[in-house]
Parts: structure tokens; C-alpha cells; sequence
């Protein structure tokens, strides 16, 4: 397969522009940054994937499937911006285009997309990630604030650590493994909300949503203090929870119940209007 | 004797008290009848807030030289306390007076805001024939029109997600409604009212999303 290379440098970035015989574009956008940089990334179709990076640059690679499309750059100080950009009207298949980002593991990281699915891993910065029907995938963050809104898609992290976690989806299920911080928010209209984890550093967890299940699996040693209320459908404490002494609110037989396990170090609260919510040992 | 006309001589009815026409639309619209006894219990509480003994000289000498070095004043010094009157005994009634008008005034500009809801509601729950979802029924529709306009908009710039935005409005806003009777029927569960708010966070969420779409 021939291909064409064209290089050029713009104010300090390096763009290098490739084809394939398949008519296939690829782009390599490089901006050099200090820390703190701020990237953003938007891209309706296709699939958006960020990984740090080892030097003090953003390179963005991407891939474009027809001439319909083209992908933009900008660089302004320490903010890059990279687009797609549609030439006319497409659909998913003619408009996707594919990227693989890196960024300085503390750079500031926000990806627009539709349909495409979004991933991202080891960065320590604030992230954010939204996409209508795109899966989110989130792995080996620390100390990070992430921030994920979906409207159906699915969302799923996994070993996410001592970070701010601020989950919205409308339809999306959403799974935390090995998801720990000072602060871990889920909330979904209908989409089911899974956790399985040890809630370890003692932080505030809160996980709600109107109709899908809500499912939490912790070990023994866990250290929780837990209230669960469904208004309308169900809660099981198959972990076993002790009572605890005082409590804000009466608990009712299936439909609510609090208590605490070990010293009740984290907080972790669970509502749901029609959703089963359960919570039980690994 | 309307609600509005009611709300006119309010202040005269929570210091005085009202007079035949007063009293009897207080007896029949529960809704001013509930604002008069809240409005009253202020005014009650006000005063048993107020300090009982009169302010150090030095206070009002204070306050003058502020407000003369703001500008606001520019009469020659003279001391505040002159400026009311020498019995000093009627200080607590004028501080008692002025307290009372500011909260009546809050309150009823507070519930103005709400009272043609609660008008609303009490004409709704005192005519037989007619139930709460009407009233739900009427305000939703103008939240529908919104959102007619936005799948509108998404729809004809991205046709493939139309759907999306469609399916999950229905959904939150079934959330939202659950929520709200939720809260209604349990007005001091903190938990009910934040449930509210998550439920409108998630409708938030959606037309952000969808006004930037439509955007760009």
C-alpha cells in the first residue's frame, strides 16, 4: 500500500498529512505544551482513545474513511483544539473518523463525540468525557476529576483511584470497578448502576437513578456507613449490615434500610424510585 | 373580593386585622388564608428578635460617618440618635415596625411569585370535577413545546440521534414527575427533594448536550 506523506509546521505544531490507496487520510498533529495544557478533542463518529504521553507534547493521530470530512487543528498558548470537521452531510459510516490522542498525564482533557466510542487510561488530570450513544470505557485514573455524561450510552471505569467521579447518563449503564475517591456520583434515569469495590479512603458515594437495578458488591472488610431507598421498588441487605443507633429516617421493611459495616468509614447512599437496589458481599 | 385585591391590604390585615370582606374571602380561599397565618408568625418571631435595650451612641455615630463618607447623607453632623425621636421607649416599636415591613414585604414578594400556583392549585383541588394532573397536564405542555423544539432541531442536523434525544426526555421527564409527587406528598424529606433536583439534573444534562449539538 503507497502512500503520500506531506509535512508541514504551523507555529509550532507539526501536521503530517498521509493517504492511502484505500483513500483512507491520515492526520499526525503534534503541539508542544508545558503543563497544564488544555486539550479538546471533538469527533461525532468514531472512536476517540487518550493515553498519556511521554514527552511534553499532544499528538493526535487520526483516520478518515471519506473526503466528505476533514479534521482541523488548532493551537492557541497551551490550548489545542482538534475538530472534525464535515464538508457535507454525513452519516456514521462516511463521517467516522478515527483518533488516538496523547496528552501530558495532568493535561486538562475533554472529548465531544455522538456515537463513537470514547476511552481513556493512566491520566491524573480533569477529564471530561460526553458522548449521546457513545461507550465510555475509563481505566487506571488517580487522583483525577473526572466527569462523564452520556444520554443512552453505556459507561464503565475500572480501577479509578482517590479521584472526584461525576457520572450523568440518562439510559446508560453504568459499571465501577475498583472505583475509589473522595467523592463517587452515578446518577441515571433508567440505566443500571453496578459497583464492585472496597469504598477504601473513606469518601461520599451516591448512586441513583429512577427505574434500572442498583447493584453494589463490597468484601467483609469493608468500611461503610449505607442507606438504601426505593420508593417504589425493592431493597435487599444481604450483606448484613449492623443498625445504626441513630438514623435520619425510619426504615421500612424492603423498602429502605440503613447500617453500617466495620467503622463506617465511607459513605455510600443508594435511591432508586422503581429499581431494585441490592447490596451484598464479593 | 380576589386574591389580588386581598394581597393589596395585606399588610393592614397582619397589623390590624381585616374587615367583613376580608374575612370572608380569608374564609374562603385557603391559599391567602395560609399566607395571612405565615405572614403573621413572621411578624410574631420578628419581634421576639428584637434587641431590648437602645444601641450605644458610638453605634449611630458610626453609621453616620458612613453614610456621609459614601455619600449618602450630607447634612451637617448630626448625631444619629437625635434624628429619632427623644423617647427612647419608642425606639424598639419603630425598630419592631421597620423589621415587620421589610419581612411582609420579603414574604409577600416571595409569594407572589408562587401564588398564582397556589391559586391555581387551590381551584384545582376545590373544584370536583377536576384532578392534579390537569394542573401537571398545563405546565408540562409548555416544557413539551421546548422539547419538541429541540428534537426538532437535533433531528434535522443529526437525524441518527433524534431517537436518542426523544427516548431518554420521555424518560426523565417521567423521573422528573415521579420525583415531584414524590416531594409533594413528603415535603420535609430532604432525600425526596434531592432526588427532585438529580432529576432535573438529568434533564439539564440532556438540553445542554442537545443545544450544543444544535449548534454547531
Amino acid at each position: 500500500m503507497w502512500s503520500t506523506k506531506i509535512g508541514m509546521m504551523l507555529a509550532g505544531a507539526v501536521v503530517v498529512v498521509s493517504v492511502t490507496a484505500l483513500g483512507q487520510q491520515k492526520k499526525e498533529f503534534r503541539y508542544p505544551v508545558t503543563n497544564g495544557a488544555m486539550v479538546s478533542i471533538v469527533n461525532d463518529y468514531g472512536p476517540v482513545s487518550v493515553k498519556p504521553s511521554s514527552g511534553g507534547n499532544v499528538l493526535v493521530n487520526t483516520s478518515t474513511r471519506s473526503n466528505r470530512v476533514e479534521v482541523d487543528g488548532n493551537q492557541n498558548g497551551n490550548r489545542v483544539e482538534v475538530r472534525t470537521h464535515y464538508l457535507q452531510h454525513v452519516g456514521p459510516e462516511d463521517g467516522r473518523v478515527d483518533y488516538e490522542v496523547q496528552v501530558p498525564p495532568d493535561a486538562s482533557v475533554t472529548v465531544h463525540s455522538a456515537v463513537g466510542q470514547i476511552s481513556a487510561e493512566r491520566l491524573v488530570g480533569d477529564v471530561t468525557l460526553e458522548g449521546e450513544s457513545s461507550s465510555v470505557q475509563v481505566r487506571d485514573f488517580t487522583n483525577a476529576h473526572l466527569h462523564v455524561r452520556t444520554v443512552d450510552g453505556p459507561v464503565s471505569l475500572t480501577n479509578v483511584r482517590n479521584s472526584h467521579v461525576d457520572v450523568t447518563s440518562a439510559g446508560g449503564d453504568v459499571t465501577l470497578s475498583s472505583v475509589t475517591g473522595p467523592k463517587v456520583y452515578v446518577n441515571t434515569t433508567k440505566g443500571k448502576i453496578k459497583y464492585m469495590g472496597d469504598l477504601a479512603g473513606g469518601g461520599d458515594y451516591a448512586f441513583t437513578n429512577h427505574s434500572g437495578d442498583i447493584d453494589v458488591a463490597i468484601p467483609s472488610t469493608a468500611s461503610v456507613d449505607v442507606t438504601a431507598r426505593s420508593v417504589f421498588g425493592s431493597v435487599e441487605d444481604a450483606f448484613q449490615f449492623r443498625p445504626n443507633a441513630h438514623m435520619t429516617f425510619v426504615p421500612s421493611q424492603g423498602k429502605s434500610f440503613a447500617g453500617y459495616s466495620n467503622s463506617g468509614g465511607a459513605s455510600l447512599k443508594l435511591h432508586s424510585f422503581t429499581g431494585k437496589i441490592k447490596v451484598h458481599k464479593q | 373580593m380576589t386574591c389580588a385585591e386581598f394581597q393589596k391590604v395585606l399588610p393592614d390585615v397582619v397589623d390590624r386585622g381585616g374587615d367583613a370582606a376580608q374575612d370572608a374571602h380569608l374564609r374562603s380561599c385557603p391559599a391567602c388564608s395560609e399566607l395571612l397565618a405565615d405572614l403573621r408568625l413572621i411578624a410574631q418571631q420578628a419581634r421576639q428578635l428584637l434587641p431590648t435595650h437602645d444601641p450605644h451612641p458610638r453605634v449611630w455615630e458610626n453609621i453616620r460617618a458612613t453614610l456621609e463618607e459614601e455619600g449618602l447623607i450630607r447634612s451637617a453632623p448630626v448625631r444619629m440618635h437625635h434624628l429619632i425621636p427623644f423617647s427612647h421607649a419608642a425606639v424598639p416599636w419603630l425598630a419592631t415596625a421597620a423589621a415587620i415591613a421589610l419581612l411582609v414585604f420579603g414574604a409577600v414578594l416571595f409569594r407572589r411569585d408562587f401564588s398564582e400556583d397556589r391559586l391555581a392549585v387551590a381551584r384545582v383541588s376545590s373544584s370536583p370535577a377536576s384532578s392534579r394532573t390537569q394542573e401537571l397536564t398545563a405546565s408540562n405542555q409548555q416544557g413539551g413545546n421546548e422539547e419538541e423544539q429541540l428534537i426538532r432541531q437535533i433531528a434535522a442536523e443529526h437525524p441518527t440521534l433524534r431517537d436518542t434525544y426523544e427516548n431518554s426526555l420521555k424518560q426523565v421527564d417521567a423521573y422528573i414527575s415521579d420525583a415531584q409527587r414524590t416531594v409533594e406528598q413528603n415535603p420535609y424529606d430532604e432525600e425526596a427533594r434531592q432526588s427532585l433536583i438529580r432529576a432535573y439534573d438529568q434533564k439539564a444534562m440532556i438540553y445542554q448536550m442537545g443545544l450544543s449539538r444544535s449548534m454547531e
